[in-house]
């Protein structure tokens, strides 16, 4: 356990530290890039949902810082051997001058929370969902449309599945209404969905707007997280069509798949990208992998700025009080009470929980990076940890305190006469037990039938007279 | 075709109406009677649409039940509930979040997630929609007042806010303004409750709080609100809040339900459904019970605020109190710091002075609470019978006394230096040596505590261990090493011929005595840490400064009270009814006394598991008498009875350390089964299940993990298959890091590894034996590459080759389900996919000498037929049953002809179980009875 304990479970979430990203969804879009090639010949991009910011920064550091993105390259696991010939006769890309900046790449990100800022990117604040927020952001395409849409937002889910997958589904109505208005023809939406419930009957809308829509699964993205995205390619409105409107296209009451006809019961293909070579999400691997520096524990690189809480970020002194109150209670929990030891364990505890997220320099807080380093865990991660906190660390805990705790002395020695206090001359109706007494046969034998009474233990029925 | 049996997960909607509790779990209403919890009616009101709201008109003819977009009128002639039945039903254009009855029950008004509000006539034709001017996503809305006139609409926002609305004030295209913004919250609102007898307003959040609002005015061009209190006390997001005549209750995601007044101090704290979240509440005035639903599949009605009994007393004559003891009727007994007896049954009165032992001194009082005991320094001892001394007497060495036990009102043990107990028994009032066993060596050489069980005497020490002495035996006949870590054994006592023992580590173990031996049968960890007593389901403990009362079998805190925490001088006494505790603390005696009944939460259905379950077996023991085995996220596995429409818990066992993610058993006998489970931490277990008649027992027979280096990942094992190669068992355990361990399992369970395979680089999804045809012996692999591999079982087994056989690509992504058919040399296997692909794949085996060789030859797939993950498969001839994440339970047809396979789906159900997880199914003669589950369980039975 202990801080290494998230890089253990999760090799993308250690692989986006040691790449610079600010999350680990940066590998989602990168990989649906090798897929589908979205961002070639972008100049004009949005992202939407945008927090922390890992998806902006592939946009910035490709599009317009024009850096090559090499996601297999620091990947030693799956080598084949053609890889790493491949690689090894490339000069060693130590660029003589840095790439040049593509001054003419407009980037825009919008999200509820800041972000810090990212080169090239200009950064809206608010609430997809709201029409004000999208006239902004159409503002700034005003002239010429954006070649490329991207969303990745994800609600606050309840646990419920039917209404997250709604309100999901909400999240991106709202991402399409403003694609509608700043994407230009042809132009390409990526966005992400839940798949469950009726999911088909949402996506399939997605052919009235689109030539092209594949849904997609990287990689990176976990197995049994039912997050996936839609991949709208071509975009091509119907003559006439006014955005506006568009909730009425995406209609899915009183419907049921099986009951479509025609085009709409076109089948959206289910695309799994990331090739044989990239890792796995769901597979553990050793935190050492074969051929690579020696593992390092790294500090997550960027978390949002503020989260999207003020408690989270500030917390407030019951807060406080309950995460202070939960390791006095694990510290009492194992027994010790007071002593030194105490600080120890309070460390321990604190290093359990939170040093994954906890930066020296900014005053971030500790569950909003933590729900960003792995947003598509979005329904199990909280009560994972909650569990580990609940099970793990107190489990390590007692281990643990079983090597430092020192047996108790015994200081009442035979040698403290002084608490012999009586004065046997002066008890002379006292009853001396000798055990020489001897064993009476008779009383074993009242014993051995005491015995064939029962062990009567509790009151109701006793040996006792009434 | 699909007939659902029994339906177990989240409780969304609680109603309860005239005695009776109307519960939505998934999309049936169920109609449970007050106080004696039967069911009355179960009635299907949507397909896989979970319930919820349920709203009764005035007198109680008619019912709203809704849930997502739909919504169901029904009708329930004279009130009488059993004859409900449902008239109508409508698929709105949006999520419904709130509905109300209005105009004397002659509209029906409703508010939808994009804020607006509809007014329906009786017959739920449409009459207006109203859009309220900010247009934003709503989590949650409440309706107020009965009059279209009056209506005022309470909007919870994504964004911290309750927005005030009236449509009155609207034309037919203009929006309603907001009136008043409630701003005081710092996350999504979740919840919002009204109670318009006193004006308060309620509303719960994401941010952990509730607030409180006093509305004194609700002129629309002057609405007055004040705040009344924020309260902070639940350890996560808060769901679902109702507001009383005297106080309110809210219910969130930690399982807590918490009852304030309107200050905001709390008055009750409860925790239900085993650490899953509340999702539902219900209140009736006339009986006085909240009812909750949950996570856990549970409805738990109990009373707001029971009474606690709470007195202080001091010494006479300022004496300071020193130990406290409890006697059965409830007297008292104190021993001061000047060694003054006390005792107390209506006032405190002093019993006897012993300056002996005034500077050490033992209290111990009989297990049947009657009598009592001092000991001290210098062998003395005397033995009281409530506050008459019966016996006094020195012990043959006049030394310290280390301990004294009683082990029933006949017999105690003492414990003096180096050792050496004594075994003493009182007959016809005199004190009988019978004789003396030797303690083992230790720091502290004394016993914690004991019992006896016939001639067997158990003894218990700090050091965790636990000896059992036998009579006529000096020394321990056997012991159970560090039973309960080094923090020590707190209490021993028997029960059905079991030996139990609770320690400060948190466990509770039970042991058997076999051939004289103390044998551990199991071992359960419980929450709390400091155990000291258990009776009758009432679990005793404390934590921190906390003596805290729980109940044992789904450990929830029932009571607690601060006290100053255990090293203190403290006591207790229960009896069928009521607990007393009394402690020490500032040189006071305080009690609390309370009435068990009021505190107990009383199921209406009792808790299942909490968040999903992975892993799922079923037994057939007879027809529609079900064994379910299931183990998931809560880490703990359960033994049910599905039989009758409802499933009974058996037995809950936690001891895995982690999520339980496999689960697969072998039939040794008629009677006899080895179970075994796995998950995470590579923790596998090994279990005798026997059944006689109705009796089913489960023993834990092997604990086996691998302890793991610091630079190794955290390996979950996935799936498990049990193979019987002539006449031994073998286990094969498929793990996250693609790596497929064999075991051998010897006849008493105990786990060797014979080998490990690979299957690749990923993590392993699924796991078959393949047996019969032209003596075919194989092991399938499948993991989240997509492949799947054949293995020779002999080859592996026996290490021979460590190669598979041959291997297929089937699916892009992680092959999750399985089933096959083996007809002579033709193999089809039906996969399931993470891909949303079904596959029927049809294969050739080829069998040359010992080698053997497989050719796909031919495949369907279908990617429409399900929309998300498959996760469930099951072949039989000429029909398949998958499941899937959307929730589908989908029947199939397929044929082979002409080295051909082909599919088409013939029918589907719509499951109310969120994440379904898998699919058991059970063949009875022309029915299927299939297990679908996930977030709960459902059992559907088909027929065919
Ligand atoms: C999974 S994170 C996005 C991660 C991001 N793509 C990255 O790579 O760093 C989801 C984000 O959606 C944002 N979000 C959710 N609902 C939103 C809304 N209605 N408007 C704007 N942003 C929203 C959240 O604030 C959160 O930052």
């Amino acid at each position: 356990m202990g801080k290494t304990s998230k890089d253990k479970r999760d090799i993308y979430y250690r692989k986006a530290k040691e790449q610079g990203w600010r999350a680990r969804s940066a590998f989602k879009l990168l990989q649906i890039d090798e897929k589908f090639n979205i961002l070639n010949n972008v100049t004009r991009a949005v992202d939407l949902c945008a927090a922390p910011g890992s998806w902006s920064q592939v946009l910035s550091r490709k599009l317009y810082l024009n850096e090559e993105i090499n996601i297999k390259e620091p990947m030693h696991l799956f080598y084949t051997d053609a890889i790493k010939e491949a690689l090894e006769e490339k000069p060693p890309t130590t660029p003589t001058s840095p790439p040049k900046k593509n001054e003419s790449v407009k980037i825009v990100a919008v999200d509820l929370q800041p972000m810090s800022p990212l080169p090239g990117v200009i950064q809206i604040q608010g609430d997809i969902t709201k029409y004000s927020t999208a006239q902004e952001i159409i503002t700034h395409f005003e002239g010429e449309k954006s070649d490329l849409v991207i969303c990745d937002g994800a609600p606050d889910v309840t646990g419920l599945h039917c209404m997250d997958i709604y309100i999901q589904a909400q999240l991106l109505l709202g991402a399409l209404h403003i694609t509608c208005n700043v994407l230009k023809t042809g132009g390409t939406f990526v966005a992400k969905i839940f798949r469950g419930k009726d999911s088909d009957l949402l996506t399939n809308q997605l052919l009235t707007l689109f030539q092209e829509v594949h849904v997609a699964k990287p990689k990176s993205s976990r197995n049994s997280s039912i997050e996936a995205f839609v991949v709208c390619q071509g975009y091509n409105p119907p003559q006439g069509f006014d955005p506006k409107l568009i909730t009425p296209y995406l209609d899915v009451s009183n419907k049921d798949f099986s009951t479509l006809e025609g085009i709409n019961k076109v089948i959206i293909p289910f695309i799994v990208c990331g090739d044989v070579s990239a890792y796995d999400s769901d597979t553990t691997y050793p935190l050492q992998l074969e051929g690579e520096a020696p593992y390092v524990y790294r500090a997550p690189v960027q978390p949002p700025i503020a989260p999207p809480y003020s408690f989270k970020q500030d917390p407030t002194k019951s807060d406080i009080d309950n995460f202070l109150k939960k390791i006095d209670e694990a510290a009492k929990r194992v027994g010790l009470g007071l002593g030194a030891d105490v600080k120890d364990l309070n460390e321990t505890v604190r290093k359990l929980s939170i040093s994954d997220v906890n930066l020296p320099s900014s005053s971030n807080n500790v569950k909003g990076a933590a729900q960003f380093d792995l947003p598509e865990d979005f329904c199990k991660d909280d009560t994972k940890t909650k569990q580990m906190f609940d099970n793990g660390p107190y489990f390590d805990l007692i281990t643990k305190v079983d090597k430092v705790q020192k047996p108790e002395k015994d200081n009442e020695t035979e040698a403290s006469v002084n608490l012999r206090t009586m004065d046997f001359k002066l008890m002379p109706d006292f009853e001396f037990l000798y055990k020489e007494d001897g064993t009476d046969p008779e009383m074993i034998q009242t014993l051995l039938q005491h015995f064939s009474m029962g062990n009567i233990v509790n009151y109701t029925t006793c040996f006792c007279p009434e | 075709m699909f007939n659902s049996l029994c339906l177990q997960t989240d409780v969304t909607c609680i109603e309860i109406i005239d005695k009776h509790v109307f519960a939505g779990i998934g999309g049936f209403l169920h109609i449970y009677q007050l106080p004696n919890n039967n069911l009355i009616k179960r009635l299907k009101i949507f397909e896989g649409q979970k319930i919820y709201g349920i709203k009764p008109n005035l007198n109680l003819s008619k019912l709203i039940i809704f849930g997502g977009k739909h919504i169901s009128l029904t009708s329930c002639p004279q009130g009488n509930f059993e004859e409900i039945e449902k008239s109508t039903h409508h698929i709105l254009s949006d999520w419904i979040l709130a509905v109300k009855w209005i105009e004397n029950d002659n509209k029906i008004a409703t508010v939808f997630m994009h804020n607006k509000l509809t007014i329906w006539n009786k017959d739920f034709l449409k009459e207006i929609s109203v859009k309220c001017e900010e247009r934003c996503i709503l989590y949650s809305a409440h309706i107020c007042y009965d009059s279209h006139k009056e209506l005022l609409i309470l909007s919870g926002t994504v964004f911290s806010e309750v927005l005030l609305w009236k449509p009155l004030n609207s034309h037919e295209n203009k929006c309603s303004p907001v009136l008043k913004r409630l701003k005081e919250h710092n996350g999504v609102i979740f919840s919002i409750d009204y109670n318009p007898d006193n004006g308060l307003i309620c509303a719960t959040s994401d941010d952990r709080s509730a607030v409180l609002w006093k509305m004194t005015s609700t002129n629309p061009q002057d609405i007055q609100i004040n705040k009344l209190c924020q309260v902070y006390e639940h350890l996560a997001r808060i769901f679902r809040c109702l507001i009383l005549k005297e106080c309110f209750i809210t219910v969130g995601e930690d399982s807590l339900i918490i009852v304030w007044d309107f200050n905001g101090s709390l008055l009750r704290k409860i925790e239900t459904h085993q650490g899953g979240a509340v999702w539902s509440l219900g209140y009736n005035k006339n009986l006085d019970v909240i009812c909750s639903g949950g996570n856990d599949g549970a409805i738990t009605t109990f009373r707001v605020n029971p009474k606690v009994v709470k007195d202080y007393s001091s010494l006479p004559n300022r004496e300071i109190p020193k130990i406290v003891g409890l006697l059965r009727a409830g007297n008292m007994i104190c021993l001061s710091e000047k060694a003054v007896l006390y005792y107390h049954d209506v006032i405190w009165q002093e019993v006897a002075r012993y300056p002996d032992l005034q500077k050490y001194c033992i209290l111990q009082i009989s297990p049947c609470k009657r009598l009592f005991a001092l000991a001290g320094f210098d062998g003395q001892i005397y033995i009281y019978r409530e506050n008459h001394l019966i016996n006094k007497f020195f012990l043959q060495h006049k030394s310290r006394i280390f301990a004294f036990h009683w082990l029933d009102c006949n017999r105690f043990l003492v414990t003096q230096k180096d050792g050496i107990l004594i075994l003493y028994f009182i007959f016809n009032n005199t004190i009988n040596f019978i004789q003396s066993f030797i303690f083992p060596s230790s720091k502290e050489r004394w016993p914690t505590c004991a019992c006896a069980l016939n001639d067997h005497i158990i003894l218990g020490d700090r050091k965790g261990n636990i000896y059992n002495f036998k009579i006529g035996h000096e020394s321990p006949i056997n012991t159970q090493k560090k039973s309960h870590s080094y923090l020590g054994v707190t209490y021993l006592y028997f029960e059905n011929n079991l030996i139990i023992s609770l320690g400060r580590d948190g466990f509770i173990k039970r042991y058997k005595l076999s051939n004289n031996n103390l044998e551990c049968i199991d071992s359960n960890k419980t929450k709390f840490s400091w155990l000291v007593g258990l009776e009758n389901n009432l679990l005793l403990s404390f934590s921190g400064d906390n003596f805290v009362v729980s109940d044992f079998k789904f450990q929830r805190i029932l009571f607690e009270t601060k006290c100053g925490g255990g090293h203190r001088s403290w006591d207790y006494v229960t009896n069928s009814k009521s607990i007393i505790f009394s402690f020490i603390k500032q040189k006071i005696i305080h009690t609390c006394q309370l009435n068990m009944e009021d505190f107990m939460p009383k199921d209406v259905i009792e808790g299942f598991h909490v968040r999903e379950i992975n892993a799922l077996k079923v037994l057939k023991l007879s027809e529609d008498y079900h064994l379910v085995i299931s183990g998931g996220e809560d880490t703990i596995l359960r033994l049910s009875i599905a039989q009758f429409n409802r499933i009974k818990i058996l037995e809950t066992f936690k001891i895995h350390l982690s999520s339980i993610r496999a689960i697969n058993y072998y039939k040794l006998n008629i009677n006899k089964y080895l179970l075994i489970t796995a998950g995470g931490r590579a923790q596998i277990i090994c279990w005798q299940i026997e059944i006689q008649d109705e009796k089913i027992s489960c023993i834990e027979k092997c604990n086996f993990y691998e302890s793991v280096s610091q630079e190794e990942g955290e390996t979950r094992i996935m799936h498990l298959c049990i193979a019987n190669i002539h006449e031994q068992l073998y286990l094969f355990a498929g793990r996250s890091d693609g790596l497929i361990k064999i075991f051998s399992i010897s006849t008493d369970m105990n786990l060797k590894l014979e080998n490990s395979i690979s299957h690749s680089n990923h993590c392993i999804s699924n796991l078959a034996l393949i047996k019969g045809g032209v003596n075919i012996d194989l092991l399938a692999s499948m993991a989240t590459d997509g492949n799947l591999k054949f293995w020779s079982i002999s080859d592996i087994c026996y290490n021979q080759s460590n190669e598979a056989l041959n291997f297929f690509k089937i699916h892009q992504s992680g092959i999750t389900s399985f089933s096959y058919i083996l007809k002579d040399d033709r193999l089809i296997t039906l996969t399931g996919g993470d891909d949303n692909c079904i596959s029927l794949t049809l294969f050739g085996i080829h069998k040359q000498n010992s080698f053997i060789s497989l050719a796909k030859i031919n495949v369907d797939q279908n990617f429409a037929i399900h929309c998300a993950q498959i996760t469930g498969a099951f072949l039989l001839n000429g029909y398949f049953i998958t499941s899937s994440i959307d929730q589908r339970i989908v029947i199939s047809k397929w044929l082979y002809k002409d080295n051909e396979v082909k599919f088409s789906m013939l029918e589907k159900y719509d499951t109310a179980i969120a994440d379904p997880q898998g699919l058991e199914a059970i063949l009875d003669k022309r029915s299927l009875y299939l297990y679908i589950f996930g977030n709960g369980i459902e059992c559907v039975k088909v027929n065919i």
